[in-house]
């Protein structure tokens, strides 16, 4: 079960060990409700802060670093369009200053309203 | 403030009224409520000019300048509400809330304030649809799940109701049965005894605890979809 | 630089930037980071840019551990009290201090490095609640913090094992708090508050005989100094969850049990007596072996 990659970093992290635990127990009730499809989770922050029940932002980045950091989840910076879609880039820094959006052929100004991070499971397969 | 102020279009956001509703000396206050006016500068699109042979666009835009009334209030609960005017081209009122807060803090202090979130609201319209029917009328949902997926779903037009659509709501319903959840709510609340029934629109998006009324009400009818807001919170 | 020097450098920008500078800012202020800060620094633009704000019913516990021990505890305690919604529970530490020191008075390092870790956990959850757990010297390192930082307040308080002289003015230091917010546990078989109490100066013995006083709430139990911590017994699920997460206090069945405190002990808890006694039996000692060996 992939829940279990966090069962190290419980360990390592005492303090953050229930806000840990809730996203693995979360992860491990996805698994075995929907199977493979844990591997396509894409979670936003808001999300995140649900489920491991951060409390105030400065914990959040905190939890974000541990899991990103212990390779369980990775960041994506998306680019959200009107139509819902978005573009996705690996990091703040490969964001560009203007965006082709595919669905309206439009050219695009990037700026903090349509900026959003969303965060992917890390597996072992090469993408 | 003993005499109100008087402002049409003041330079800088005033306070131009405090009041304190104080019915009965013998109890505490049931509430401080203070007007601020300020002046917004609303821009439209007036023209453009290509010169070709410097390859220069100018672009003109004229502004006007209007009145706009922010109030906030804090009841003898401790709940601090800030009704902000709505503004003509943009969604986001993080700045004005920030700066309608910074005005009152002298007042009101901001520290020993948390915000209220709405989420729990947004997700009852949409679960409690059926039970809420003589009361919501349903017109747009945003919803978005665990494998990033965002759905949108809307009524053909704001008249229509969304809920009495049953494949809409089917759709709506299965999404969020599979790790979904609302993330936005644009519904119609229905005014009790209006002949003809009266509607205030009601959208719950934005940040966590800002709901909008973006039309003309009554005080009463404001007071009524505030009161509807809060309840289905609990 | 600590996380929290970079919460608030990253808040500081946020906030002077104009929006459609402010990305291009904070990517700058980025790199001049070390690298152990990045992932941090990313985490804190993405709840800003997700628009998430600190919840008003977040919760911060402190934990504030006893002498000679790295606060084992800490961990039991964490685990059921992390367990309650938007709860982050804090175990500070600092360097062991042994019964010497807690004898001397020398106890200056251990108050001003709390006091700045509790500065810095304010800091970068400032809308939250704090509340704090503090055992045996820990309880001496909280009384020390109050009188002289007055920018630190906590919601409840929960002592156990407590040092703290009993004539300690709680009404002074705790005047922001609500009434029956702070709570003393008491171990009835715990004789470190007693000892500490007559072998040294600035200790008292709360944590055996309770504060007896309107602003404290006394809760008694067949417990040792640390019995608080043990496991099979239960006590921060029982007695300490309750309250922090809603200002419950379960009552002691041994407060109605208990035996009366005997005459001695209550000499020896009495800061005058109790030292006076026990000095002139070291002194008395001290003359007997002299002369025996001279």
């Amino acid at each position: 079960m992939f829940a279990e990659k966090l069962l190290p970093l419980i360990s390592s992290f005492p303090q953050d060990a229930e806000a840990l635990r809730r996203m693995a127990e979360y992860l491990g009730d996805f698994e075995s409700r929907r199977g493979p499809a844990v591997f396509k989770i894409r979670l936003n922050p808001n999300r995140l802060f649900d489920i491991m029940q951060a409390g105030s932002t400065s914990r959040l980045a905190r939890l974000v670093s541990i899991l990103v950091e212990g390779e369980i989840i990775r960041r994506e910076v998306v680019v959200r369009f009107p139509s819902g879609s978005g573009i996705t880039f690996e990091s703040y820094s490969d964001l560009p200053f203007l965006i082709r959006d595919p669905d309206r052929d439009i050219d695009v100004r990037v700026t903090e309203e349509n900026i959003e991070a969303s965060y992917i499971l890390v597996t072992n397969e090469v993408s | 403030m003993t005499t109100p102020l008087d402002l049409e279009l003041p330079e800088a956001a005033t306070i131009v009224d405090i009041r304190i509703l104080h019915p009965d000396h013998n109890k505490t206050p049931v509430s401080l409520t203070i007007k601020i006016v300020e002046t917004r500068i609303t821009k439209t699109f007036d023209s453009e000019l290509i010169d070709h042979a410097k390859g220069v666009i100018t672009k003109k835009w004229k502004f006007a300048k209007k009145r706009a009334v922010n109030i906030a209030t804090l009841d003898h609960t401790g709940l601090l509400e800030l009704r902000i005017a709505s503004q003509d081209n943009q969604t986001k009122y993080t700045n004005l809330v920030k700066e309608l807060l910074i005005k009152i803090r002298k007042f009101i202090p901001h520290d020993g304030f948390n915000m209220i979130s709405l989420n729990y609201a947004k997700s009852r319209i949409l679960t409690d649809r059926i039970l809420l029917a003589d009361e919501i009328r349903y017109s747009n949902s945003t919803a978005r799940n665990d494998l990033g997926a965002v759905m949108q779903i809307s009524s053909s037009s704001q008249e229509d109701n969304l809920s009495s659509d049953d494949g809409s709501m089917a759709a709506l319903d299965s999404f969020l049965a599979s790790d979904g959840h609302v993330t936005g709510t644009n519904v119609y609340v229905k005014i009790p005894d209006t002949k003809p029934q009266r509607e205030l629109h009601l959208l719950i998006s934005g940040e966590v605890n800002e709901f909008a009324v973006p039309v003309a009400c009554s005080a009463g009818e404001y007071s009524y979809v505030r009161g509807k807001v809060i309840a289905l919170n609990k | 630089m600590k996380s929290v020097d970079v919460f608030r450098i990253f808040n500081s920008t946020w906030d002077n930037s104009y929006p459609d500078k402010r990305l291009s800012q904070l990517q700058s202020l980025r790199q001049t980071l070390d690298s152990e800060h990045h992932e941090f620094f990313d985490g804190m633009l993405d709840a800003k840019l997700a628009g998430i704000q600190d919840l008003a019913t977040a919760t911060v516990v402190i934990l504030i551990h006893g002498i000679q021990t790295d606060g084992a505890w800490q961990k039991i305690v964490e685990k059921e009290i992390g367990s309650l919604p938007h709860t982050n529970v804090i175990g500070l530490g600092y360097e062991c201090v042994s019964p010497l020191q807690l004898a001397s008075p020398i106890r200056r390092a251990p108050i001003e490095k709390i006091k700045q870790d509790i500065r810095d956990a304010r800091a970068r959850e400032p809308a939250a609640r704090f509340m704090v757990i503090a055992h045996s010297f820990g309880s001496y390192i909280l009384s020390r913090i109050l009188p002289s930082a007055t920018d630190i307040s906590f919601e409840r308080i929960i002592l156990c094992g407590c040092i703290i002289p009993t004539n300690y003015p709680w009404g002074h230091y705790t005047r922001q708090m609500a009434p029956k917010s702070i709570l003393n546990d008491v171990g009835t078989r715990d004789f470190y508050p007693v000892m500490a109490t007559f072998t040294s100066f600035g200790y008292g013995s709360s944590g055996r005989k309770g504060f007896q006083n309107p602003h404290i709430k006394d809760r008694y139990f067949d417990y040792g100094h640390s019995d608080f911590f043990v496991p099979e017994k239960k006590h921060v699920e029982t007695y300490w969850k309750p309250f922090i997460k809603q200002g419950e206090i379960i009552e002691s069945k041994w407060d109605q049990e208990k035996p009366k405190t005997g005459i001695t002990l209550l000499m020896l808890c009495h800061p005058y007596i109790g030292r006076t006694l026990f000095y002139a039996i070291i002194i008395s000692l001290a003359i007997v072996l002299t002369l025996y060996f001279l």
